[in-house]
């Protein structure tokens, strides 16, 4: 079968989400930390000029063929509009260091309405991302990141108390997830306004390390499903779910969230394309800690070419990472993974 | 049931409004308070560890027994001669600077205490001068450290070249833990370990300090 020689990356991205065999796999890494220290910035110096964030992801796609940028990733972003105290870190991601809700209470006080465009760091955020979209061009897709509920309420409460909540107080618990759903979902649609093609979501603090089964179920699963779906009837964009740790006992639930995109960690492609392939695109899972910071570029070639044998037939895969791409990869492992997927990536037919 | 046995079987279940009632039953049974403690509570706390490494039991069921331990050791703490309590060792564990996860390090904490240690929980975003500091006055046998995130992992590293800068390294064991770590990490930075997980920690605490 004949492809289309070269295709840009939207053109590639879309025909893998489509499940369609483009020129080759995508590539695309969670890369904000890999992109700011290439170019010998810190997150201080993003901070204080987001200018330089978006050469800093365009120096990046373009040195490595890239097929994907990220906007400079804020979890709490959300949560900051609500009125916890962000850290910003000399460079290092940003965080909340206090949880908001010492006591239950003071939910009470939490805003039930966010202005994207005027609250916290959000107006910068966004900026960056119209930053991204007017230096990439469409030829390029945006993926920007926005907190899913459960994963929010963990930050305002401080994930033990959360978890404690669970057992002692579910009820609460669902009132502060009905609470921070409506900002989590503006902030979501607010990055799509912007220029978002992919909104990204991690709940590190949902899997399978963390809770059981039916508690996802109860307490993450109705709301990831709630809060996608509106972001993707508010504007046609793709939902990409970063599942850091150990999923394997959920990934029915996750597939049945509106998610198009599994960024998944340690997990066996072979086994994920075979019993979830048809409904998701699968993204990774070369070992960001093991194999890109701590291997050889020979190391990476071996894992990177597995993966794409194991999950690339018939589309619906991107090479990548299992999690964040580390600050301190080495530009020749980061180079050995691109390279796969520019030789070894194009489809066997 | 025996009152010892009833009072583990309250921490497994997270029976955190009734352990008070029980322990104040086995005081007046005239149980002795660490007779209590040990053969009760941390009895029901170690099972409480052999499930979560299982799968068994979660993070919110953990933290809930470790509650209801808790509650009723608050109770008794007053009845306790001084020192009797954590004589096994002394560690001092935290997670490194830049990251805020407390999760797993606490999960360690509850079973490191269950297993009869003195525990120093030097909180988040611990700088390298506090657990210098820590290791330089308080003297634990063994520092832990944690990190959850690909981005802070290094500052292990920073601790431990600290710890060698201030000529302490020699006085404590360094064990390390969290998602994106391994052994080879632990070995490239000069720990003396990495614990997988929360049993296995306490495993290595008890052969270190057996040395």
């Amino acid at each position: 079968m004949s492809k289309t020689p070269q295709m840009s990356s939207r053109e590639r991205v879309v025909e893998a989400i489509a499940h369609r065999e483009a020129d080759r796999v995508p590539i695309v890494i969670a890369s904000r930390e890999i992109s700011i220290r290439y170019s010998g910035y810190t997150f201080a110096d993003i901070w204080a000029d987001g200018n330089k964030y978006v050469e800093a992801q365009a120096r990046l796609i373009k040195d490595f063929h890239i097929d994907a940028a990220f906007d400079i990733w804020c979890t709490p972003a959300v949560d900051e509009a609500l009125g916890a105290h962000l850290e910003l870190p000399e460079d290092d991601a940003p965080w909340i260091s206090q949880p908001l809700l010492k006591d239950k209470g003071d939910i009470k006080k939490l805003k039930t309405k966010i202005d994207p465009q005027k609250d916290g760091r959000m107006p910068f955020l966004l900026n960056v991302v119209r930053g991204l979209k007017g230096k990439l061009g469409e030829n390029i897709p945006i993926c920007a990141w926005v907190s899913p509920p459960f994963r929010t309420a963990c930050m305002l409460r401080g994930s033990s108390q959360l978890y404690l909540d669970i057992m002692l107080d579910p009820g609460f618990v669902k009132e502060l997830l009905e609470t921070v759903i409506g900002p989590c979902t503006a902030y979501g649609k607010a990055l799509t306004d912007a220029g978002a093609d992919i909104i990204c979501l991690s709940n590190p603090v949902a899997n399978k390390d963390c809770i059981r089964y039916d508690h996802y179920k109860e307490f993450s699963h109705p709301y990831n499903r709630r809060m996608f779906s509106d972001i993707k009837a508010h504007k046609d964009v793709k939902i990409m779910y970063h599942t850091c740790g150990n999923w394997n006992d959920r990934f029915d639930l996750v597939t049945e969230e509106n998610v198009d995109i599994l960024h998944v960690d340690k997990v066996d492609l072979g086994d994920l394309k075979k019993n979830f392939g048809s409904k998701i695109t699968i993204m990774g899972n070369v070992k960001a800690v093991d194999t890109l910071l701590q291997g050889t570029p020979e190391q990476v070639e071996a894992e990177a070419a597995s993966c794409i044998a194991k999950a690339a037939k018939g589309g619906g895969f991107f090479l990548s990472a299992d999690c964040t791409v580390p600050p301190g990869v080495s530009p020749d492992n980061l180079r050995a993974l691109v390279n796969v997927g520019l030789s070894k990536g194009r489809y066997p037919h | 049931m025996d009152i010892l046995k009833r009072l583990g079987e309250a921490v497994i279940e997270g029976k955190i409004g009734e352990i008070e009632r029980l322990t104040r039953e086995a005081i007046d049974n005239n149980y002795e308070p660490l007779q209590i403690i040990n053969q009760g509570l941390l009895s029901g706390m170690e099972i409480v560890g052999q499930r979560f490494k299982a799968e068994e039991m979660y993070i919110p069921e953990v933290l809930l027994s470790a509650e209801t331990m808790k509650k009723a050791v608050n109770l008794l703490k007053p009845m306790l001669v001084s020192g009797t309590f954590g004589k096994a060792g002394r560690v001092a564990i935290g997670t490194v600077k830049g990251d805020l996860h407390d999760v797993g390090k606490n999960i360690v904490i509850m079973l490191m205490e269950a297993a009869g240690f003195e525990v120093i929980d030097l909180g988040i975003n611990v700088s390298g001068n506090v657990f210098a500091d820590t290791v330089r006055e308080k003297k634990p046998q063994v520092l832990g450290m944690s990190a959850m995130l690909t981005t802070t992992m290094m500052e292990m590293k920073n601790v431990i070249d600290l710890l060698k800068e201030e000529n302490l390294r020699d006085q404590v064991k360094v064990i390390i833990g969290g998602a994106p770590l391994n052994k080879a990490f632990a070995d490239r930075i000069g720990a003396d370990a990495y614990a997988e997980d929360a049993v296995i920690a306490v495993d290595l605490l008890k052969e270190f300090v057996k040395k």
